[in-house]
Parts: structure tokens; C-alpha cells; sequence
């Protein structure tokens, strides 16, 4: 054997081992990603921070305004963080504000109301140099920046369509339910609008408002059942303001086996609606585009940062997804 | 780097010695072997560490918390007793607090662990903002804002504490997913190095076996070498020799043995052969000398008769006074007794005399139609040669060419010196002798007939036979003839062994 082959040989068993131990090491790798181990250091760095408070945690809601809000602050290099959501201990939306402003964040995206608490931390946040766009309602009497949602009173201009489309006759009961506890001036200006539309178009319609109280924990679920309950109170039509209550009426009405007796107009759209609206079981429900509001908001928040000014008003465009509708909606939110 | 230099000269060259070659192989065996434990050991260790360090942001969060606790807790003191030993603390805590709060994340990140950390570390710089203008204020007796300041700090410290509170669940639930990962990990691993072992040994094996097989392949070839010539057998093919060590060495001198022993048998069978050839010769002369003895004793019925019966003859001439008779009877009688002497070799005069009774002898008889003439250029005393050589040439001459000529025949004999010996010439002028029937005489196709026809019966074949036995050469015997009618001329050439030095000649002669 010539000393090629030996070389050769050497040469074959020192790449064999190289490559064994490589390959080792590839499938151990491997082997731990698809174990899962964490990697703490996988993460991007922004500029700006900004926070983004949620009215109700885990609400499809509040949810997709975040997420719009999130994707257009990716694009624009900021940080846009759910306030609270990693918090193992509850804390009201006008505390998480206070945190906010404490850890100093660049700009806060959070629901207005007419309450002092709120605007009295509204106020703090942009006496701290901190801006604040106020979405879905606003603080009108507060040193907000900017609101971006819808417009009351043409919300209830587009309830009042729905009521008069979907009611038996003229001389129907409609009930309007408005949270009591933070009924501020937008559910006002929405049940302005109904009864006002009501009044000038189908005078004999009877309207009323319903305020269910928040103060105990599920009392939204309780009192929209017992209205359905009470026989005493003429029904034949609800109107929710907002996705829980319109939930609660929904499946309330199922419950009851009451289907096709009392009808309901409900607010936003999630895969139960959508079910029931193609059911017949809710007639109609008004949605915006939620995803918008949070992207307008953080569009707003950055013009302020930069220019100092912005929108001081912006309106998103309102929807009615019904049954002649829903398939279309169906479709999409499939396809999400 | 000389050493590697000279370690590369050798592979190339192959001239490691046995033992050389045995620690190299060896050690590159252990250094592969070695570097592979290395590793593992290496990377388990890394992952040990790693384990270690699973939980260390936990114990961070708490030594972080604690801080804050034992801070806020001695500012309360503070305030309440404006004890100086807790002010001292407070500060103390303070500087622990303000350098942990360095260590922690100050990036904005989409990492909810960083940015939660972020939050914890811009809180604290407020809180610490309030607390320190709380004991300010205390130590101003502000009593006001010392309140307003506390309560700020202590709304800040729940918020900070329940942050923590949250991260430190944040990081234990990842750190716990962590730690089993890294457990799991770590008996892959231990899997994972058995298997590279298991690999790395093979090839290791596999390396022994094909180096090792490659010092012993020249000693085994060598042992099947040496076997193969102990059975005798020497047509074997040399070992090749590559390499440049011990072995080498002893297969160079086994090829160089075989060599010598095959020169020397080649040397003895070639003696032998020899041998051999030359004991055949002398048993061809021996059957030819007695050939020829067989046909004169044929011829002579009672010689001691012949001879007493013409001696008788000779006497009775000589009382009768007839001298030619006598003479004649005489020559008969000589000739007869010189075909009678039971010799090998003669000299040339004997062979000449012979010539000379025998031609005497056939004048008597044929009317002296047959004239000789000799002519001796040199000196023929010492000229030895197989006997009957020249009568039988003689009486061809006289049976072939002159007894059927017309007019008087003539032979001639002439002895002369050449460079090489001796060149004796008998020549005639009969009848001559075409090229055909020469080529046919000298190829020995007409000796048989010729035989039988003889009187004496030794034809020329015998004569060219015994010469070429005699000497060993060939061409001593040469025929000549210009045509027919044109006579023929016979040559024998006599080496001398003075002259050529041919001594291999006399001796067999002399035997």
C-alpha cells in the first residue's frame, strides 16, 4: 500500500469525523429548537414606546383596535404595547394610564370618557409632555390631543334605519341599552339620534333606553336577561350599543327560545354574530372599522410628536352587516 | 515547524522506521480521539452553565424586589422616627437599588419581558425621584410635601412591585420551559457524544487496521517468500520494496539471496549439460572407431595367417632373387599390419606411408597406371591425427575418380602449415565431381552406399565424422572439384593446438 492510500485513509477519517460531529451538532441544535428552548435575545428595537389601554382585556374589540394600532406603529418604528395585558394583577384603565405615565412611555392611545378621573389623567399625561389620543369616545373638557371613532349621532341615524327596517309594524317597543356607568356623551349622541330619526320618521314607534349597571362583576349578562324576562316591559325590538351586550342578547333570546319574537340590532361583528345573522337571529349589527381607529390614532400620535399638531377630529366609517351582507363578512373573516 | 517539515519529507519518502511509524499512527489516533472528548466535554459543560443560569433573572428580580422593599421600608422608618440609622439604610438601599436599576433594559423592544423591565426601570427612577424628595422634605421638616411625596413613592412602589411581581412570573414560567428544554437537551446530548464516540472509535479502528495492515502486508509477503523458497521453489517473483524501514531492508537482502541462488544453480546445471554432451561425444567415437575396427576385421579372415603366409611369400622372392616381389609383398604385408595396430591416433608420416604401401600396392595391381606425387612444405614429424585418415580419401580418389578415366591418374598429396595448423591436400585428376554430388558427400547422403562398395570399407563419412568428433570443429573436411573430367581435390585441415592453442584437442586425442 503506498502512502497515498494511508494519506487517503487519514485524510477520509478525519472528514468523516468532522462531518460526524457537525452533523451531531446540527441535529442537536435542531433537536433543541424543536424542543423550544426560549430565545430571550430574539427580539426587535424601536424608537418611540407607546401605550396602548384597553378598556376591556381579551375583547375582540379592543383587541383589533390594539392590532391596528400595533402593525402601523411596526411600520413607523415604534413600539406600540398592550398596557396591563402581562400584568398578573388587575388594574382599571385610569391606573394603567397612571403607570403609563410613570415609565414614561411617548404617547398613550386610550378611551375617553366625560368622567373627571379621566380627564384630571389625561391631563397629567400631557402636562408630563406625554400625548394622548383618545379613541371610540372621547374627553372633550381634557387636554387630549386628538380623538379618533365614529360620530354618535349618525350611529344612531344608522340604528334608526335598521330599527325601521327590521320592525313589524309602526307601533313597535324598541329598548336601547346604555351602559349606565359609562354612558358618557357618544352612547348619548347614538340614542339622540335614534330617537330623534325615530320621532321625525315613525312618530308611533315607542323608544326607550335601558341603563344596565356595571358596578358587580357579570351584571351586564344578568340584566339583559331579566329585561327579556320581564313581561312587564313591552319588547319587540333590542338595541345594544356595544359586542357584550349584544352577546348577552343573543344568547339570552337563544336561551329563552325566543327567536323571531324579539329582535335585535346589535354593535361590532365577531364569528358568533356573524352565525347568528345568518341565522335570523340577530338582524343586523353596525361595525366599524376598528383596526382603522388604532392605526389613526398612532398616525395622529406621530404627527403630534413631530409637528406638534394634528386631526384634532377623525371619524371612521361606520358598516351594517345584515343578512342580505353577512356571507361576504363570513367570507373574510374565513379568510383571516 | 522544521519538525513537521521533516515529519512531511518522511510520508513523502516513506522512510519512517517501524516504531516511528507505530507512535505516529498511535498518536494521531489519541489526538483525534482526545479533541472529540474535548468537545463534548465542552459542549456539555456549556450546556451545564447554561442550566446554571436558567433561573438567575429570577433571583435578579428577586434581590431587585427585596431592594425595593428594605429601600421603601426604611424610608417609612425614616419618616415616621427620622432615625438616622435608617436613613443611613435608606441610602444604602438606595445605591443598590440605582445600580441594579442600571444592569436592566432601557430599549424600547416588541420583547414584553424587555419592555416590561423598561417600564420597571423608568417607575423606579421616578419613584426614587419622589423618595428622595420625601426625605428631603423630612429632613427640611416640609412636612406637606414629604406627605405628597411619600404617597406618590408608595402608589409608584405598588405598581414597581407588582411589575416585578409580573415579570418575575413572566420569566419563571419561560425559564421553567428553559430549564426542562436544557434537561431534555442534556440527555440528547449525552446520547449525541455516545454516537460520536461510537463513530469516532470505528474510524479510528478502521485507520489501525489499514496502517498496521500496511507495516505487516511487506513481512507477511516476505514470510510467503521465504516458505515458497524453503519448498524449493526459486522461480518466485522479488519482493517490492516500497517503503524505506526494517522491513525493507531485510526484503532487499532476501531478493539479493534468491538472485544469487538462481545464478548459482544456472551455473551447475550448465556444468552438467556440458559434462554431459562431452561424455555423449565420447561415446559417438567410440562407436565409430569401433565401426571401423569391425569392417577391417571383417576384411582380414586370419591377419597372423596373411602376414606369416606373405612373409612366407617373401622370403621365397628373395631365394628366388625376385626383389620385386619381395618388395611388393612386403608393402602388402606393412599395410595390413598398420590397419591391424589398435590405435587411436597416428602421425602424419605413419598416415603417409599408409598412403604410399596402398598405392604401391594397387600399381602392383593395375599396371603402375596411378602416379603420386608428395609435397611436404614444412615439418611433419610432430603432426599427430586419428588414424586412417588419409587412405580412405586416397582410395576414393582411386575407386571414384582415376579407375574410370582414361590415361595415366595422378594424385597428389601436399602438406602444408596454415595459420591455424595443417592443411593436408589430396588431390586427382580423374573423373571429377559435380556441386550436386559434392554437397550430397559432404551431407553424408551417398556415405552409406559408398560404404559397401569400399574395399577396405571406411567411406568418407567416417573419415569427416571422426574428424569432427576428433576436433570438436567443423569445415576440417573440404571436396573440391572444377567439373567433371576436371578432378577433385580433398582438403583435411589439422588444428594445432600450439597455434590456436587448442588444447582441448590433443587431450581428447591422447585419451
Amino acid at each position: 500500500m503506498k502512502n497515498r492510500t494511508i494519506l487517503f485513509t487519514v485524510f477520509i477519517s478525519l472528514l468523516v469525523v468532522i462531518i460526524t460531529v457537525i452533523t451531531v451538532i446540527v441535529i442537536y441544535n435542531h433537536q433543541l429548537q424543536n424542543a423550544g428552548l426560549k430565545e430571550v435575545e430574539s427580539f426587535n428595537n424601536y424608537e418611540d414606546h407607546y401605550a396602548f389601554i384597553s378598556e376591556e382585556q381579551d375583547s375582540p374589540f379592543w383587541d383589533s383596535i390594539y392590532r391596528g394600532a400595533l402593525e402601523c406603529g411596526l411600520k413607523n418604528n415604534i413600539y406600540v404595547e398592550n398596557f396591563g395585558e402581562n400584568l398578573s394583577q388587575k388594574y382599571t384603565p385610569l391606573e394603567l394610564m397612571e403607570i403609563a405615565i410613570e415609565a414614561d412611555v411617548d404617547g398613550i392611545i386610550i378611551k375617553g370618557d366625560s368622567t373627571k378621573e379621566r380627564q384630571t389623567i389625561i391631563d397629567k399625561a400631557v402636562e408630563k409632555g406625554i400625548n394622548v389620543v383618545t379613541v371610540i369616545e372621547e374627553s372633550m373638557e381634557s387636554k387630549q390631543c386628538s380623538y379618533v371613532g365614529i360620530n354618535g349621532y349618525k350611529l344612531g341615524e344608522m340604528y334608526a334605519e335598521q330599527i325601521q327596517k327590521y320592525a313589524k309594524d309602526e307601533s313597535d317597543n324598541v329598548i336601547v341599552i346604555i351602559d349606565s356607568l359609562t354612558a358618557g356623551p357618544s352612547q348619548k349622541m347614538v340614542y339622540s339620534g335614534i330617537t330623534n330619526t325615530l320621532k321625525e320618521k315613525v312618530p308611533k314607534m315607542k323608544v326607550k333606553a335601558k341603563n344596565i349597571d356595571y358596578t358587580s362583576s357579570f351584571g351586564a349578562e344578568e340584566e339583559i336577561r331579566n329585561l327579556i324576562i320581564d313581561s312587564s316591559v313591552e319588547k319587540d325590538m333590542i338595541v345594544c350599543l356595544n359586542l357584550t351586550n349584544t352577546l348577552c342578547a343573543y344568547q339570552s333570546i337563544v336561551d329563552l327560545n325566543l327567536v323571531g319574537q324579539i329582535k335585535i340590532l346589535g354593535y361590532y361583528s365577531s364569528d358568533i354574530i356573524l352565525e347568528a345573522i345568518a341565522q335570523n337571529v340577530i338582524s343586523a349589527v353596525t361595525v366599524i372599522d376598528t383596526e382603522k381607529i388604532g392605526e389613526n390614532a398612532v398616525n395622529i400620535l406621530n404627527e403630534y410628536i413631530k409637528h406638534g399638531q394634528a386631526n384634532k377630529y377623525v371619524i371612521v366609517d361606520t358598516e351594517v352587516i345584515n343578512s342580505e351582507n353577512v356571507e361576504e363578512y363570513m367570507d373574510s373573516y374565513q379568510a383571516e | 515547524m522544521k519538525t513537521w517539515k521533516n515529519i512531511w519529507i518522511h510520508i513523502k519518502r516513506n522512510s519512517f522506521f517501524l516504531r516511528t511509524k507505530l507512535i505516529l499512527l498511535f498518536a494521531f489516533v489519541s489526538i483525534v480521539a482526545f479533541v472529540v472528548m474535548v468537545g463534548t466535554n465542552l459542549y456539555i459543560n456549556h450546556t451545564l452553565s447554561e442550566i446554571d443560569k436558567v433561573y438567575v433573572t429570577n433571583v435578579n428580580m428577586n434581590e431587585l424586589s427585596n431592594t425595593l422593599y428594605q429601600m421603601q421600608s426604611s424610608m417609612e422608618s425614616y419618616l415616621t422616627t427620622k432615625g438616622s440609622t435608617d436613613l443611613t439604610d435608606y441610602y444604602r438601599y438606595e445605591q443598590i437599588y440605582r445600580d441594579m436599576m442600571q444592569e436592566m433594559n432601557n430599549v424600547v423592544s416588541d420583547n414584553n419581558l424587555l419592555i416590561m423591565e423598561r417600564n420597571i426601570r423608568n417607575m423606579s427612577k421616578h419613584y426614587l425621584e419622589y423618595s428622595d424628595a420625601a426625605v428631603q422634605a423630612k429632613r427640611g421638616r416640609n412636612v406637606e410635601n414629604y406627605k405628597v411625596n411619600f404617597e406618590s413613592a408608595e402608589n409608584l412602589y405598588n405598581y414597581i412591585n407588582a411589575y416585578i411581581y409580573s415579570l418575575n412570573n413572566e420569566l419563571f414560567k419561560s425559564n421553567s420551559q428553559n430549564y426542562q428544554v436544557l434537561m431534555v437537551s442534556l440527555r440528547y446530548l449525552e446520547s449525541f457524544s455516545t454516537i460520536i464516540y461510537l463513530i469516532v472509535g470505528f474510524f479510528n479502528i478502521t485507520l489501525l487496521i489499514v496502517v498496521t495492515g500496511n507495516i505487516t502486508k511487506p513481512l507477511k509477503e516476505l514470510t510467503l517468500a521465504a516458505n515458497e523458497v524453503g519448498a524449493g521453489n526459486f522461480d518466485i517473483a522479488l519482493i517490492e520494496v516500497q517503503t524505506k524501514d526494517e522491513v525493507a531492508v531485510v526484503s532487499r537482502a532476501f531478493n539479493k539471496m534468491i538472485v544469487s541462488i538462481r545464478e548459482y544453480i544456472k551455473k551447475v546445471k550448465e556444468s552438467m549439460e556440458l559434462e554431459s554432451k562431452m561424455k555423449e561425444k565420447e561415446l559417438l567415437m567410440d562407436s565409430h572407431l569401433k565401426e571401423a575396427q569391425l569392417k577391417y576385421l571383417q576384411a582380414q579372415i586370419n591377419p597372423h595367417f596373411l602376414f606369416n603366409t606373405l612373409n612366407a611369400g617373401a622370403q621365397l622372392a628373395m631365394m628366388e632373387n625376385s626383389e620385386k616381389t619381395y618388395i611388393f609383398l612386403q608393402k602388402v604385408s606393412e599395410f595390413y599390419r598398420y590397419n591391424l595396430k589398435n590405435h587411436e591416433d597416428a602421425t602424419l608420416e605413419e598416415e603417409i606411408e599408409l598412403v604410399e604401401n596402398y598405392l604401391y600396392i594397387l600399381n602392383v595391381r593395375f599396371s603402375g597406371e596411378i602416379h603420386y606425387e608428395k609435397h611436404l612444405e614444412c615439418d611433419i614429424s610432430d603432426i599427430r591425427l586419428p588414424s586412417m585418415i588419409l587412405q580412405p580419401v586416397v582410395e576414393n580418389a582411386v575407386s571414384h575418380g582415376i579407375r574410370s578415366m582414361e590415361g595415366e591418374g595422378l594424385i597428389t598429396m601436399t602438406v602444408k602449415e596454415t595459420e591455424a595448423g595443417y592443411s593436408i591436400s589430396i588431390k586427382d585428376n580423374g573423373t571429377g565431381i559435380t556441386k550436386e554430388r559434392i554437397d550430397e558427400v559432404l551431407q553424408g547422403k551417398v556415405w552409406e552406399s559408398d560404404a559397401t562398395q569400399n574395399s577396405n570399407g571406411i567411406g568418407l563419412g567416417n573419415v569427416i565424422s571422426r574428424l569432427k568428433l576428433c576436433y570438436n570443429m567443423d569445415n576440417l573436411f573440404e571436396l573440391k572439384s572444377d567439373g567433371i573430367n576436371q578432378g577433385t581435390e580433398v582438403f583435411i585441415y589439422i588444428p594445432c593446438e600450439k597455434k590456436a592453442g587448442i588444447g582441448y584437442v590433443q587431450n581428447f586425442i591422447g585419451r
